[in-house]
């Protein structure tokens, strides 16, 4: 199924009810909402730690491209999918 | 098997009390019902939140019974949060004010799941044996839509209702849900006291699918439909509670410790109570909890099955209610029991005529 991505200027931000945990016990970041667990890899983590409810899809690429040092383009795509994936899953809204 | 392959906990179903206003004849508490004078005070609850949350226990429903029929509601949600777990509220929304709602929110509370017993006022009066039911339901809906919790409608469904699953579907919609849990109800404890009166036809159930694939096809992004179909038509068994002592526990309203909902049917166990050992001790290294982990007590024709890692065995209660075996493969299993024993079950049900139903007593 082909999704149309999220625009890289889109503002995403935590659909109510959702929180970013630490799971010390697994030593792991999850997601947490209504009958809902996510666990998150560590490219997941770094993204949903950027979202603050005012920064674009673009100013999160640029933040996380400059902490990693990598290329933003490289990573653009990516991160619009992510954040896709998790509008579709009700974790963020736009 | 030893305590490394055991899986740290990830939900904690808090049964805080039995007690409840409706008294539906399928209601998932045992058919002996826990008494308000032994249900565990407000410390020993805080005290099991925190050692659920230390064991690794992300989630926690509080639930019942009614748990608002607790006085001390806003204070045990206050504390669930305080030790870190996400916390569901599920409850009939009878006996929650707006204002008392807007205290749970304020303590903390993360997510609300309500019951609905029918859309059809009359069906709703029938199931609850509770005047206005559904209208207080409705007018609870709306407070918690009317804030930023996220609200799940729980529907239970059988015979009496499943014809009405459309309008229940469109009723979620138009309350603003954001989940719909469509809920066959499962034939233990005082469901199967009902089973003459409650379980659907094949018909009914074959309908069910294909509704819930299409609305589901149609509501993507709007609503989110999760579904439990109906048990006894299915082929292979259901995961129970995701394999016994695997992910869930839950605490008794006295504070007794079980795998399952209806484990206290297995009556050669012995359940432990958080008053008198650590959750932790309960969970890794208690016989009740330790029973049915594993491969080991399965009949050699599970132990061989490819899908013993999705359904963990099924049921125990169900092989021991209805085979009388509680090790025996789940009898809905289709390669254990080629001969669809649960089907002839069944079968006598869907012909029977409803007649009296057994409602479970309030408290």
């Amino acid at each position: 199924m082909s999704v149309e991505l999220i625009s890289t200027s889109a503002i995403p931000r935590f659909e109510s009810g959702i929180r970013l945990k630490h799971d010390a016990v697994r030593e792991r970041h999850v997601l947490l909402g209504p009958e809902m667990l996510i666990e998150l890899n560590q490219t997941g983590t770094a993204i949903m730690s950027e979202i603050d409810g005012h920064s674009t899809v673009a100013d999160i690429v640029g933040r996380l491209a400059e902490r990693f040092k990598v290329d933003a383009q490289d990573i653009s795509q990516d991160v619009s999918e992510f954040c896709t994936s998790m509008v579709m899953r009700q974790v963020l809204r736009i | 098997m030893n305590q490394e392959t055991i899986l740290a906990p990830q939900v904690l179903l808090a049964e805080v009390t039995h007690r409840c206003p409706l008294q539906c004849p399928y209601c998932s508490n045992p058919t002996e019902l826990i008494k308000k004078n032994v249900e565990l005070p407000t410390a020993d609850w805080k005290r099991v939140f925190r050692e659920a949350a230390d064991l690794g226990v992300l989630q926690v429903s509080i639930s019942g019974g009614e748990p608002a029929a607790r006085r001390d509601l806003i204070d045990l949600i206050g504390a669930a949060r305080e030790a870190d777990l996400y916390v569901n509220l599920i409850t009939s929304g009878i006996g929650i004010t707006k204002d008392r709602l807007d205290d749970l929110i304020h303590a903390g509370c993360d997510h609300i799941q309500l019951s609905l017993q029918d859309v059809d006022p009359d069906g709703a009066k029938l199931i609850s044996n509770l005047d206005q039911s559904l209208e207080r339901k409705l007018e609870f809906a709306r407070w918690v839509v009317d804030t930023d919790v996220p609200l799940t409608v729980n529907a239970v469904m059988h015979r009496l209702n499943l014809d009405r699953l459309p309008e229940t579907i469109d009723l979620a919609v138009k309350i603003g849900a954001r989940r719909l849990e469509i809920a066959n109800v499962q034939y233990h404890g005082w469901a199967s006291l009902n089973k003459h009166v409650l379980m659907p036809t094949q018909e009914q159930s074959d309908r069910t699918n294909q509704l819930v694939q299409d609305a589901r096809e149609a509501l993507k992004g709007k609503l989110m439909i999760d579904f439990v179909p109906v048990d006894h038509y299915a082929e292979f068994p259901k995961s129970c509670m995701n394999g016994w002592g695997r992910v869930a526990l839950i605490v008794a309203p006295d504070g007794s410790v079980l795998p399952c909902h209806n484990a206290t049917t297995l009556a050669h166990l012995s359940f432990p109570n958080v008053v008198d050992q650590s959750l932790e001790t309960i969970w890794y290294s208690s016989e009740a909890f330790n029973a049915y982990r594993g491969d080991a007590w399965m009949p050699a024709i599970c132990q061989s099955c490819d899908r013993k890692e999705i359904d963990f065995g099924g049921c125990r209660c169900q092989a021991l209610a209805i085979l009388g075996d509680a090790n025996a493969a789940d009898p809905v299993c289709s390669r254990a029991h080629p001969h669809a024993l649960i089907r002839d079950e069944q079968l006598k049900h869907e012909s029977a005529l409803p007649d009296k139903i057994v409602y479970r007593p309030n408290a």
